[in-house]
């Protein structure tokens, strides 16, 4: 019992990070309709930009902010200068999903060359004891993960439902030219949206780079293709979705991974796979995703 | 009409994401090392004889000029595996000071290196390259399983050398099938013959928990244990696997701790040494730990502060941070000179450094006792080392090898203790001479 406990926690604390990277690549889906492949070495960049800065002597609380204020307005740039003149997803969502795979290599040899390659200690964020409850012990860590991520989630919800600016964010990402010629600056909203998934995905860096106490240049390849698989079965277009994915695929593998002994935990991944293709074959938009209707 | 293109974009994503992680992870998988396959050399009687009769156009003197001896090497320059580059500047170093006194047998030693940032598919064009270009006569210390398993056939098709790989895979002492390859460093199968040993006298009823990386990495351990405890009181109670691409390994350690186990062998290499043992700290479990001794330089272990006190590795050379070699000769040799010829201060505290200058002399050893400088007499001659102490081995080390009676090169190490700046040497020096073959799976 205390193990399955124990693997519960385990699965629920990789399963929020999974969610928070997968958040930052719904915010871009959202906004822009197509998925950025560069998100998980964008959040690389942004975590070691919070390592240097912890290095420096600033707080690590502080150090987050900071990246994460660098971050959005590097988001942002990434948009126009990037982004922008080579097209939008309806003509050339091909060259723009090259541009990001471009993006993401680029960047890790940038981390590579600014940082060096060998790996570095990252402090624990919200401290190294655990809370015992019962017969389990939740780390400071884990807790903190959790909380952040629903204080995040709560923050875009009101974002998105209670300001004008999160009416215009929708009201590009579901139809462009219709914002437009209600006068809303569809660059000005698209800008905003690189820099909030750039923003939380510093975060995201942050709180797996406290997780494992390390951080190294590739860590990030790994973490990206859990955050695909928590964003498809949440779907692509919902942040609560992308959260929830992520909790279920966190559990999903290590409770598998635990107790499916044929899978064990070199396959476990497996074992995500095959629930997030039931999830599709009954709900294609994914558990929280919106059905695409569009007129012919 | 429900538009598809949504579905299928998220499908492309997950399966383009998952060709990528293979790409960038690699593979080296490899089900055997050929055994029992292939033509066969010829037995050796006496001293090691190597055929070259079935070489495709064997060139014995290919790379050798009256004042020069030029090899190839190809190793990860830049990348996720950059820092294995720190090898060659030990080797350069010493190739240097060897050169100043006129170099072996008077001729000047020479190495072309290229980068293949760990990729096999670059070893390989690389090392064509560095034959057919650069006209090499050997390659030399070329880093990683996978890179050498790539050029392996072609360099014995034409029968060049590849000497000294700094990969520990158990596959690189099948002289009957590969004669034209040796490796150098200890074997992983002999690592944990090793660590079974020690714990035969500290702990004879150990209950271990192995974590193993889900490769022929993990495997070498993992099965070289598993012979070495045969017949003793020594269990494994657990066995947990990790994938390479895992963000996390806590829920396998999580697994270990409660499965009643006393002893966790963690056969994890690159950052999943740190984050293992940091989750066998967060877990509040204690086992006696150990490591694999690829983990075992202060910029690898040394980032799991607070969790590397106690842990025990395999121990082969001196450690350039313990004060216990201050005033050792060849440490001094290797300090001294070593800045002499392109050290910087850094370096010279570096092991990956001191373990290239150490390979740097085992080279500069076999040249100068091979009986004539073809690829023929030289590959022999590093078949058939005897008693060879170049470098900063521990004292109590030396190097032997007899074609297939003794493929391997370094068998022997001693158990060190991390105290958080440096290895504790811990017992004597246990040594697997000519035994390695007990343990290695080259089979599968």
């Amino acid at each position: 019992m205390d193990l399955f406990l124990d693997r519960v926690v385990i699965g629920l604390e990789q399963g929020a990070i999974y969610g928070s990277v997968a958040l930052a690549l719904v915010l871009i889906y959202r906004s822009t309709g197509f998925v950025n492949f560069a998100q998980g070495e964008m959040a690389l960049f942004s975590t070691f930009l919070t390592w240097q800065f912890w290095e420096w002597g600033v707080p690590i609380a502080a150090a987050i902010a900071a990246s994460m204020g660098v971050s959005f307005l590097a988001g942002a740039v990434i948009e126009r200068v990037l982004i922008r003149p080579v097209g939008d997803v309806e003509h050339n969502a091909l060259a723009l999903v090259i541009v990001t795979v471009g993006m993401l290599l680029a960047l890790n040899a940038l981390v590579g060359w600014i940082w060096g390659t060998e790996g570095r200690r990252f402090p624990k964020i919200f401290g190294a004891g655990t809370v015992d409850i019962g017969s389990v012990s939740i780390s400071y860590q884990a807790l903190g993960t959790f909380a952040v991520l629903a204080v995040l989630l709560g923050l875009l919800y009101l974002l998105f439902q209670r300001t004008k600016l999160g009416l215009a964010v929708r009201a590009v990402a579901s139809n462009a030219e219709s914002s437009s010629l209600a006068g809303i600056r569809v660059g000005r909203i698209l800008m905003f949206g690189w820099g909030l998934a750039a923003a939380v995905g510093a975060l995201a860096g942050a709180l797996y780079a406290s997780e494992l106490s390390l951080l190294d240049s590739n860590i990030f390849f790994q973490l990206l293709i859990y955050a695909f698989a928590a964003a498809t079965l949440g779907g692509f277009d919902s942040p609560v979705g992308a959260v929830v994915g992520g909790l279920v695929v966190g559990l999903v593998t290590v409770l598998a991974g635990g107790y499916v002994g044929f899978l064990g935990e070199d396959l476990k991944l497996v074992a995500a796979f095959a629930v997030i293709l039931v999830v599709l074959l009954v709900r294609p938009q994914g558990l929280f995703g919106r059905k695409q209707v569009s007129r012919v | 009409m429900r538009r598809r293109r949504r579905q299928w974009s998220v499908v492309t994503v997950l399966v383009l994401m998952l060709g990528m992680l293979g790409a960038a992870c690699g593979s080296d998988k490899d089900s055997s090392g050929g055994e029992g396959g292939g033509s066969g050399g010829t037995a050796p009687s006496g001293g090691v004889t190597i055929s070259t009769d079935d070489c495709t156009d064997y060139q014995p003197t290919k790379g050798v000029t009256d004042t020069k001896i030029t090899f190839g090497s190809s190793f990860p320059q830049s990348g996720t595996y950059a820092a294995f580059a720190e090898i060659s500047k030990g080797y350069q170093a010493y190739f240097k000071y060897i050169n100043a006194q006129g170099g072996v047998k008077g001729h000047q030693i020479e190495v072309v290196t290229k980068d293949d940032q760990y990729d096999s598919g670059k070893t390989k064009a690389n090392t064509q390259e560095l034959v057919q270009q650069n006209g090499v006569f050997a390659m030399f210390n070329v880093v990683g399983t996978p890179n050498n398993l790539a050029i392996r056939d072609d360099l014995g098709d034409e029968c060049i050398p590849n000497l000294y790989l700094a990969t520990g895979s158990q596959l690189w002492g099948d002289f009957k099938n590969y004669p034209w390859l040796i490796g150098s460093i200890p074997s992983y199968a002999t690592e944990s013959a090793i660590f079974a040993d020690y714990l035969k006298a500290n702990k004879p009823d150990a209950k271990v928990a192995i974590l193993a990386q889900n490769d022929d990495f993990g495997e070498g351990y993992t099965v070289g244990f598993k012979k070495a405890i045969e017949g003793t009181g020594i269990t494994i109670v657990d066995e947990q696997k990790y994938n390479t691409t895992d963000p996390d390994v806590k829920s396998q350690i999580t697994t270990m701790s409660q499965s009643g186990a006393d002893t966790a062998l963690l056969a994890a290499t690159a950052l999943k040494c740190p984050q293992s043992l940091n989750a066998v700290k967060e877990s509040g479990w204690k086992p006696t730990t150990y490591i694999s001794a690829t983990c075992t330089s202060n910029t690898v272990v040394g980032l799991a502060k607070d969790a590397n006190v106690g842990v025990l590795s395999s121990i082969y050379l001196k450690d350039p941070s313990d004060p216990e070699w201050a005033n050792d000769a060849a440490m001094q040799e290797f300090q001294t000179l070593g800045k002499q010829y392109g050290l910087s201060d850094a370096d010279a505290q570096n092991g990956l450094v001191g373990y290239g200058w150490t390979m740097g002399a085992l080279l500069a050893d076999t040249l100068d006792k091979a009986p004539e400088l073809t690829r023929q007499s030289v590959m022999q001659t590093a078949w058939s080392l005897s008693n060879l102490t170049p470098g900063l081995l521990l004292p109590g080390i030396s190097i032997n090898t007899a074609g297939s009676d003794d493929p391997y090169v370094i068998e022997q190490m001693q158990i060190g203790q991390y105290n958080g700046n440096f290895w504790d040497l811990q017992g004597q020096v246990v040594s697997f001479e000519g035994k390695t073959r007990d343990y290695a799976s080259t089979t599968g």
